[in-house]
Parts: structure tokens; C-alpha cells; sequence
């Protein structure tokens, strides 16, 4: 499903070059539930919104399914992130000036789905995250929590092959983090594929694979069984 | 989706109130001058359209090129209009007018002074699309001493009453019988006539010009048939002049056409003047029905409106550019959630346009606030309905449209640039580049202000001058009492009672005021001149002796006129003017001869020789736009005024006084008078209200930039909060941090005051030169100006700034 080859990013700014991500290759296959782990600055952020091309690589090439991700315009990309891809960040990121509803239905407005699959789409996805009480709304009126699962409804709302998720469950208590654990690992049964972020090891045991980031560079790949193992250290890459 | 916009762009407003507050009442403020200058654009080209043939119209000018010298003249010779529709085949209809001036017009025992006479032919109501409401459109205006009415008129002498066939008792001494009525003619016409008298009427009179084509006095215009070329009939207008000028010229001078224009170093032509062209276009010395606009004007008021417009725009853009880092994480987040940076520009261009359309309705609520102001500022009758037509909609529709996109197009697509990956970061990155372009933006804003405020002072200095130029006469107390003329021999009489009264100084019986009107000019030549018949025609006043110290103009050689000397008749005063158009070294006891009508035969020119006894310093009896031209001031009876200086005190006794007089010696007759420093003012009253327009606008420019430099000064302060905290706790004071805070704009002003002196200093220079007399653009009005907008720049910036310095350094450091 995806493919990276060689993955570079950098900033300059002045003469000097900041190297964020170094020549990473990476596949991910449809289905699997992958890992990023490694310290804070170690680009497993940026890695996240390269996938989700929110962000361009400096070098390399990034193949999504067949297509060149590379080398295409913003438009291009746009449509393919809009229809395979879903997001959830740490700090929720819900959109301030919208009630939940209106969070929810948004990429389905900009999927352009009719109004009448909108208005079932939202209502599904209402009950099944138990948050129908909340539809009215605004984000600064929910709990940390509440938010997060409107973000993960969010994520999940346009039917995604793809949910990146980037530590989605650091701002939250062990508990609601654990829900939002067990909702991925449901979706990921369900056939999504999903990549997170996390620091927890816990987290990490929900996932088939775990890669570690330090310094840019990718140190390892470790096949992970559910409900724990450590990731073996492994060779590091050129 | 557009429903989304909308909620998301309202939901945005409410949030951010202040800064909704100062976009919209810039905009509604920059809207409502443009509405307003598009309704009084379209009401001035809107006249004499409501004649249908108006494209069809023309009117005839003649000018004169007399050594160097162009006199324009609204006017042909009497038997043009005739003529022409029977010998050029493009001519289809004519119509003639001679102005009448007022009459005395008596209605059973009822009198009125009518002002608005006009003589003209039956084919009027053919050429202009004027209703005929009552009477016989065959015969109307075709027999002698038959006159229509105006609907209102036409009321107020008879009411509900028919007035055909109705009689009119004329100046006392003859009778005009009504023979129609009709529409009073639409406000946006370059002439209003209340009684149109049937030409035949003055065919009954021995007037010599009637068959002259020399005297230009008849106001003739044309309507071609479709499709003919006015300028092809222009063409042949000299072959007009060969037919039918030449011969009378022959008899009259004995020489030929030719000769006579080369001898007389004269050209002359006859030019034609599409009717539309009038209101806007037409600049000519005499014979114009009424003051007319120029196109001046309408550029003046669009550009001024427009650069309101573009002001408030302005405040739009460096606003909604300055809030952008609030708005960049919804940019991010409907990034990630798939939007195309597309659907972006289209959401920031829908707020844009939500903004716009408040806008405009709150401009329409100020347009029908300040309309009555408007219209007695500027003597006219708009009303916001005149929008409501198909072009001034589809103007409006633009308008907005583009308001929205000038205003929207930069910000949206700065913000849908963000890239999510970054904002989501949280930089977004506060951009030095576009606060240089918002400082560039606060700099023309103010710029623009500065010129509108200089132009302003410009304006009112002018005037000031105007009001206070030595004139070379007095005209402060001088009180005027018109139409003197119907005393007749009483006139005397009344100005000697008068002269009694301890407040009259002294009084003077004349028809001359030194304030423009019609002038009479004759030829008046040196003694030595072999040609005097061909001299330039000079202006020729009759005044008697009482006239110089009336109106206290200086005699600065020789004498003024005395009842002592009998001679005097054949002697003449003349203006220092006319002493360098002579040419004459010692003007005193000179001969000038003036080239007179005969008295019992008006066709006829008589030499009349005279003696300069004495000359005037130079005043101004025209306009100050023109220099002084040559005058000769000779002794005679002319009793169109009595002019009397007053004593400051009960100027209302005196009007008492004269006006029981009056009505003892002629009952009935309306009483008129006025002042003489009014009539004066009223010389320059498109001056007071480019003055007023001016005033006004520049203030809503100072204004607009203001909201603007308050809205920017509250976000950078709120931008700054921490860097003050910072400086705070290391212990700058309240007023370092504020002085901090305005330095950035105490530059910004006084950069925008340096660019708009050299441009405002060309602009008013170039005004200034339709004033023969001017006052000079000196650099404390620049001074001034700057030192105005700097002080309300200051006074807007200063209450952020001290506000943000005086807050406490803790809960700023806290909040970051
Ligand atoms: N716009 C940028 N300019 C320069 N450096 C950046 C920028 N964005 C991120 N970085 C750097 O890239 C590195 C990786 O960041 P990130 O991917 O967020 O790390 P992680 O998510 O692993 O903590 C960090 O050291 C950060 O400072
Ligand atoms: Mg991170």
C-alpha cells in the first residue's frame, strides 16, 4: 500500500541544512498496524504527514498504491489523501468554530457526498462512538476525552484505508486512552490500515509493527505479537 | 457547502467583534461614498436626456477670434434657424429662443414677477420631449401675443381653473393671451422656462437684430434628421455665412465678408454642440440659460470616493492579513480533513463577501441618512430609488463583487497557502514580509489622507482669499434694491428720501454691480485709430456721480464725474486696465471713440467722442477666476438698482424703511433686494461646495485610516504582549513601552505625509490656476497637515499602547 524509498527531509535555513528525516525506506502493507516509535525530534511527526502528504519529502519517493505521491500536483494529492486517509493528532486539532456535527460532516462536504448519505453517514457515526448527547456542542465544551473521540469519529467518518494517528492518546487518562486503543484495533480487524505514534509501549502492543526514528534516521523493524514483546533491536540502516 | 461558508464566516464575525466592527464601517463608509458619488454621476449625465431625440439635438455656438481673443457665444442670428431647415438637407427641425429677463405679469389684481420668460418658436414642443398638456399642439405658439404656461405656473395664476384663453397683463402695457400648458420641465434640463411667449410676438416689435444675421442674440438649435452627420453639417456652416452674412455686411459696412474679417483681424464660425454635451461640456462666455456643471466635477467626486473606497479595502486586507495566525489552524485542520486549497479561497472570499453584502446594506442606511444633506449641499434631488434600474444594479452587483475580491482575494490566499504540516506544529510563522506590505498599505492610506487634507486647507484658503481680496471696491454695507427701473422718474426721488435716513451714507442709481452678468461692450477706439468701427469691444458702463463713492472704488488720477461740471456727458472714466489697452502714456483729457447705436436707428453705428477725465484703480467686477479687463465708465442715467452703503446698525429698519416706500409708489410690485457681499459669495459657490465636499471626505479618509491603524495597533500590541512582559520584568517603565509601542507609527505617518506633499502640492498648484487671482500653497499648510494626521494617529494608537504597556507582566507571561 505504501511504498518509501529513500525518504530525506531537511530545513535550511541559511547555509546550514537540517536534516529531519534521513533516507528512510519503508512498506507498509494494507491492513497492518503499524508503530512509529523513537524520542521527542526524531521526525516520527513529520514521517506521519509526509504518508499523509500534508507534508513534502525532500528527496526520495513515496508510491501510494501505484501512484507516484512524488511527483504529483497539490490537487492530485489532495484528492487521494481525501479519500484514503483519515487523522488524529494528540492534541485533538478539532475546528474550533464548528459544533461536533459540523466536524463530522466536514471532509464529507469536502468529498462532496450528498446531503442525504451525509446526514445517515454523521448520524452512524454519532451512535457509534455514543456521542449523539454532544452533537450540538462546540469543542470547548467537551472534555479531552470527548474531543479525541470526535477526532477519532472524524478520522473514521470518510471510511479510510489509511488512519494516521500521532500519539493520540498522550493527552489523555490511561482509561480513555485504552478505548481509543481498542477502537483501533477494531477498525484495524475491519481492514483499515492504521500507523500511530506513541511513547507508550502499551500502545504499542496493539500494533503488528513497530519501527524505531532516532535522529532522523529509522533503527529498527520488530514484529510485535498482541499483547506485548519488546521490539528487538535491529540493524541500522544506511 | 456554501451554507458551511456562510455559518463559519458568521461564526467568525461575532467571535471577533472589534475587528468585524472596523472592517464593516470602513467598508460601509467606503460603499456609501461610492453609492453616493454614482447617484450624483448618473443624475449629471442623466440631463437633457429626457428629450428623445436628444442624440438628434444640436445646439449653435458662434465664435469670434478677434486678435487673438475668442469670445464663445451661445447664439445665432435670427433668421439661422430658418434658413437652415429649409436649405440643408440634414436640418429636419429648428427652434429659436430669446430671453425676455423678467416681466411683471399681472393676473386679475394679483401680480408676479416672472424670471423664467422665454420667446420661442411653435416647433419647441417638436425639437424637446415637453408634454403639451392643454392646447392645440398645430397651433400653439403660432400667433403673436400668445404664451403657454407651465403646469405650475399655470396653477398658481388660475388654480384648478382651464387657463387657455385666459389673458395676462405684461410689464403694464401689454396683453398675452394663455394658449396652452404645458409639463414643467424635468429638473435635469439645462433650461426651465415657466412662460414660453410665441416668437411672432417679437416679429410685432421694430427690433432690428430680428432679421440681422450680425447679432447673435437668438439661442437656436437643430435637430438633424436620423442619420445625418453633424460634423459633415458642420462643414458647410461657412457656405451659410457666405450666402446670407455677406451681403449684409456689404450694405451695412459697404466692404466684403473677406475684407471685413481680415481688416477687422476677426474670424468667425459657427460651431455645432450635441444637446447631451451641454450640462458637462459647455463653457461659454454668454448666453448660456443657466450655470452649468462641468466634468470636472464628476472626476473630482469619483476619484475622491473611489480612494475612500480603496482606504477601507485596505483596512480589510492588513486586518484580516494581521488576524491570519488565528485563522491558520482551521486552515490546517480542513487541509487534513481533505479540503483543496480551492475550497479555501472560495470559504475566505464568501466571508469576504458576507462582510461586503452588511456593508452595503449599512450603506444604504447612511446614503438615506445623508441624502437631505447631500442634496441642499449640492442643489439637487436624489433619492436612493434612482438605483434601483437595471445598470445602476448590475454597477452595484459589480461593485460589491469586486469589493470583495480586492478585499478578499490577498488574504484568502495567503491563508490557504498554510501548509498544514507546519501549523499544526504551531508555527505558522508571522510573516516579516507581509508586515511590510501592511506597513506599505498604512502608508498609502495615510498618504492619500494627507492629500485630501491639504487639498481641503488648499480649498479654504482660496476662498479665504477670495472673501478677503482687496477688490478695489467695498462691499461689505451695500445694500441693494432691485428693479429701481419701474420707479421710473421716481427713482431719483426714492434715492434722495433715502439719503436722508441717518444710516445711507450714499446712494447711487445704476444697472451696473461689479459682480458678473451680461455685459453691454462696444468698439471703442483711440482718437488716432483710422478704423474704430473694428476696434476690440470693450465693456461700457453708465454710472453717475454718486457711483465711485458708493461703492468706494478709488480714483487715482484725475477726477470723478460732478454735477458741476456740464461737460461731463461727453467724458468718460477709465480702469488702469484700460489705460495699458489703450496704450496711453497721459490717459487724462485723451479722446476715446466709442462706436454707438444710433438711438432712432439701431441698425445704425454712430462715433461718439469722448474725454478720459479721470482713472479708476482697477476692481473686480468679474469673477476672480478672470484678470481684470479694460472698463470705460462714462456719466448716464441707468436705473436698473439703487445701490446704497449703509452705516453698521438697524439694517433692518432701513429695509423697513425702503420697503413701505416702494410699496407707496408702486402697489403691488414684489419687493427685492439684496447684499451686495452676497451676490459676491454667490459668484463662487461650486467652490464652496468642492470646499465642503473636500472637507467632508477628507475626514472620512483621516477617519477610515484611523479604524484601521486602532485595529492594527490592538493586534500587534496583542502580538507583543510578551516581549512587554519580558521588558517589564526587566524593568522598562510604562512610558518607555508605550513610547515603544508608537514609534513604528510616528514613522509610518510621517513617511506617508512625505510622499503626499509633492503630489498634493502638483494637484492643488494645477486647481489653483483656473483663478487668475490665488492665493499661494505655503509649507506651513503641508506643516499642518502632518502635524493633524500624526496627532489623531497618535491619539488612536496611544490608547492600545498604553494600555498594552501598563498590563501586568505577569498574566501576559502566564498566557504564553
Ligand atoms: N519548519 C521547521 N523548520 C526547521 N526545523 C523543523 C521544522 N519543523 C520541524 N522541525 C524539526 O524537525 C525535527 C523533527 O520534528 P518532529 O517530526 O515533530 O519530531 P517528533 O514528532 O519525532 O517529536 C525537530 O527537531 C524539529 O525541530
Ligand atoms: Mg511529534
Amino acid at each position: 500500500m505504501i511504498k518509501l524509498r529513500g525518504i530525506t527531509k531537511f530545513y535550511s535555513s541559511g547555509f546550514v541544512k537540517t536534516f529531519v528525516l534521513r533516507n528512510i525506506d519503508l512498506d507498509v502493507q494494507e491492513g497492518e498496524f503499524l508503530t512509529v516509535m523513537g524520542p521527542s525530534g526524531a521526525g516520527k511527526s513529520t514521517l506521519l504527514y509526509i504518508i499523509g502528504m500534508l507534508d513534502d519529502a525532500s528527496e526520495g519517493q513515496y508510491h501510494f498504491y501505484d501512484q507516484p505521491v512524488h511527483s504529483l500536483n497539490e490537487k492530485k494529492r489532495t484528492q487521494i489523501h481525501q479519500q484514503n486517509i483519515g487523522f488524529v493528532f494528540q492534541s485533538y486539532h478539532l475546528i474550533d468554530e464548528l459544533t461536533v456535527y459540523e466536524n463530522l460532516e466536514t471532509p464529507l462536504l469536502y468529498k462532496k457526498v450528498k446531503s442525504d448519505e451525509r446526514k445517515s453517514l454523521v448520524a452512524d457515526s454519532l451512535d457509534r462512538f455514543r456521542i449523539v448527547a454532544k452533537k450540538g456542542l462546540f469543542p470547548n465544551q467537551l472534555s479531552g476525552g470527548q474531543q479525541q473521540l470526535v477526532a477519532v469519529a472524524r478520522a473514521v467518518i470518510i471510511n479510510p484505508k489509511l488512519i494516521l494517528a500521532d500519539e493520540p492518546t498522550g493527552n489523555l487518562n490511561s482509561r480513555q486512552g485504552e478505548e481509543i486503543m481498542e477502537l483501533f484495533k477494531k477498525l484495524n480487524k475491519e481492514g483499515t490500515t492504521i500507523i500511530q505514534v506513541t511513547h507508550s509501549e502499551k500502545n504499542a502492543s496493539y500494533s503488528d509493527r513497530v519501527i524505531h526514528l532516532l535522529d532522523g534516521w529509522m533503527e529498527s523493524e520488530a514484529k510485535t505479537g498482541i499483547g506485548g514483546g519488546q521490539p528487538q533491536s535491529g540493524i541500522r540502516k544506511k | 457547502m456554501f451554507k458551511n461558508y456562510f455559518k463559519v464566516a458568521f461564526r467568525n464575525l461575532s467571535r471577533s467583534k472589534g475587528y468585524t466592527l472596523i472592517t464593516l464601517s470602513g467598508l460601509a463608509i467606503g460603499l456609501a461614498a461610492c453609492l453616493l458619488a454614482f447617484l450624483y454621476i448618473q443624475d449629471e449625465l442623466s440631463y437633457d436626456r429626457y428629450n428623445e431625440k436628444s442624440e438628434r439635438i444640436f445646439r449653435i455656438a458662434t465664435r469670434m477670434v478677434r486678435e487673438g481673443t475668442e469670445v464663445n457665444i451661445i447664439g445665432a442670428g435670427a433668421p439661422t434657424a430658418k434658413i437652415m431647415t429649409e436649405e440643408f438637407p440634414e436640418v429636419e427641425n429648428a427652434v429659436r429662443f430669446r430671453e425676455e429677463g423678467s416681466a411683471k405679469i399681472k393676473v386679475g389684481a394679483t401680480v408676479f414677477r416672472e424670471k423664467k420668460v422665454i420667446y420661442s418658436d411653435p416647433s419647441f414642443f417638436d425639437v424637446f420631449s415637453v408634454p403639451l398638456l392643454k392646447g392645440d399642439r398645430q397651433a400653439v405658439l403660432t400667433a403673436p401675443r400668445t404664451v403657454v404656461l407651465s403646469q405650475t405656473t399655470a396653477e398658481k395664476y388660475f388654480g384648478m381653473a382651464d387657463p387657455v384663453g385666459k389673458m395676462l397683463r405684461v410689464d403694464d402695457k401689454s396683453d398675452w393671451q394663455v394658449s396652452g400648458v404645458f409639463a414643467d420641465i424635468p429638473r435635469t434640463s439645462h433650461f426651465h422656462f415657466d412662460l414660453i411667449v410665441s416668437f411672432s410676438t417679437l416679429d410685432m416689435t421694430s427690433d432690428p437684430s430680428m432679421g440681422s444675421w450680425m447679432s447673435f442674440n437668438f439661442q437656436t438649435y437643430l435637430l438633424l434628421r436620423p442619420g445625418a452627420s453633424a460634423s459633415d453639417l458642420e462643414a458647410k456652416l461657412p457656405l451659410l455665412f457666405a450666402t446670407h452674412l455677406a451681403p449684409e455686411i456689404k450694405q451695412f459696412m459697404g466692404i466684403s465678408l473677406e475684407d471685413f474679417m481680415t481688416k477687422a483681424k476677426m474670424k468667425l464660425d459657427y460651431s455645432l454642440q450635441p444637446l447631451a454635451a451641454i450640462h458637462l461640456h459647455s463653457n461659454y462666455s454668454a448666453g448660456e440659460f443657466e450655470p452649468n456643471s462641468d466634468i470636472k466635477y464628476i472626476f473630482l467626486f469619483s476619484a475622491v470616493s473611489l480612494f475612500i473606497l480603496i482606504l477601507a479595502i485596505i483596512n480589510f486586507i492588513n486586518l484580516s492579513t494581521a488576524r491570519s495566525i488565528s485563522r491558520a489552524k482551521e486552515v490546517g485542520l480542513r487541509k487534513v480533513l481533505g479540503s483543496f486549497r480551492l475550497d479555501l479561497v472560495k470559504q475566505f472570499l464568501t466571508e469576504s463577501l458576507v462582510l461586503c453584502l452588511m456593508a452595503l446594506a449599512i450603506a444604504c442606511l447612511l446614503i438615506v441618512m445623508v441624502l437631505p444633506l447631500f442634496n441642499s449641499l449640492t442643489a439637487k434631488e436624489l433619492a436612493l430609488g434612482a438605483l434601483l434600474n437595471p445598470l445602476a444594479v448590475a454597477a452595484v452587483i459589480v461593485m460589491t463583487l469586486l469589493v470583495t475580491i480586492m478585499a478578499g482575494a490577498y488574504p484568502a490566499f495567503l491563508l490557504s497557502a498554510y501548509r498544514p504540516a507546519s501549523i499544526l506544529r504551531g508555527n505558522a510563522g508571522s510573516g516579516a514580509g507581509r508586515g511590510r506590505l501592511r506597513r506599505g498599505l498604512v502608508v498609502f492610506q495615510f498618504a492619500v489622507s494627507a492629500v485630501m487634507i491639504i487639498g481641503t486647507l488648499v480649498v479654504f484658503r482660496q476662498l479665504h482669499y477670495i472673501q478677503n481680496k482687496k477688490l478695489g471696491f467695498d462691499k461689505e454695507q451695500v445694500l441693494i434694491l432691485r428693479h429701481s427701473r419701474l420707479l421710473e422718474s421716481h427713482a431719483e426721488t426714492l434715492k434722495q428720501e433715502m439719503l436722508r435716513s441717518p444710516q445711507v451714507v450714499s446712494a447711487t442709481l445704476s444697472s451696473y454691480l461689479p459682480v458678473p452678468s451680461a455685459r453691454a461692450r462696444l468698439p471703442i477706439a483711440r482718437a488716432d485709430n483710422p478704423n474704430p468701427r473694428q476696434a476690440f469691444p470693450v465693456s461700457f458702463w453708465r454710472i453717475d456721480e454718486d457711483y465711485i463713492g458708493t461703492l468706494g472704488m478709488k480714483i487715482v488720477a484725475g477726477r470723478n464725474f460732478s454735477a458741476q461740471f456740464s461737460g461731463d456727458a461727453q467724458s468718460v472714466l477709465i480702469n488702469q486696465a484700460a489705460v495699458s489697452h489703450f496704450g496711453l502714456k497721459k490717459p487724462l483729457g485723451q479722446t476715446l471713440i466709442m462706436m454707438d447705436m444710433q438711438a432712432d436707428n439701431p441698425g445704425k453705428m454712430v462715433s461718439v467722442p469722448c474725454t478720459v477725465i479721470g482713472v479708476v484703480e482697477d476692481f473686480h467686477y468679474e469673477s476672480l477666476r478672470e484678470s481684470i479687463a479694460p472698463l470705460v465708465l462714462c456719466r448716464g442715467q441707468s436705473l436698473g438698482n439703487l445701490v446704497m452703503r449703509l452705516k453698521p446698525g438697524n439694517i433692518a429698519a432701513v429695509i423697513k424703511t425702503l420697503k413701505r416706500k416702494w410699496t407707496a409708489l408702486l402697489p403691488g410690485e414684489p419687493f427685492e433686494y439684496a447684499f451686495l457681499d452676497e451676490s459676491f459669495n454667490k459668484i463662487y459657490e461650486s467652490e464652496m461646495i468642492i470646499g465642503r465636499i473636500f472637507a467632508i471626505f477628507a475626514a472620512l479618509a483621516v477617519f477610515i485610516g484611523c479604524l484601521g491603524l486602532l485595529g492594527l495597533a490592538s493586534f500587534s500590541a496583542a502580538k507583543r504582549t510578551k516581549e512587554i512582559g519580558v521588558r517589564k520584568v526587566l524593568g522598562a517603565t510604562v512610558r518607555e513601552m508605550a513610547a515603544l509601542l508608537i514609534r513604528d507609527y510616528v514613522l509610518l505617518i510621517g513617511l506617508a505625509n512625505i510622499i503626499a506633499w509633492p503630489i498634493a502640492y502638483y494637484l492643488m498648484q494645477r486647481w489653483l490656476q483656473n483663478f487668475a487671482y490665488r492665493t499661494s500653497i505655503s509649507i506651513p499648510i503641508f506643516i499642518f497637515s502632518g502635524l493633524l494626521g500624526l496627532a489623531i494617529a497618535l491619539l488612536t494608537v496611544s490608547y492600545q499602547a498604553i494600555r498594552a504597556a501598563r498590563a501586568n507582566p505577569v498574566d501576559s507571561l502566564r498566557y504564553e
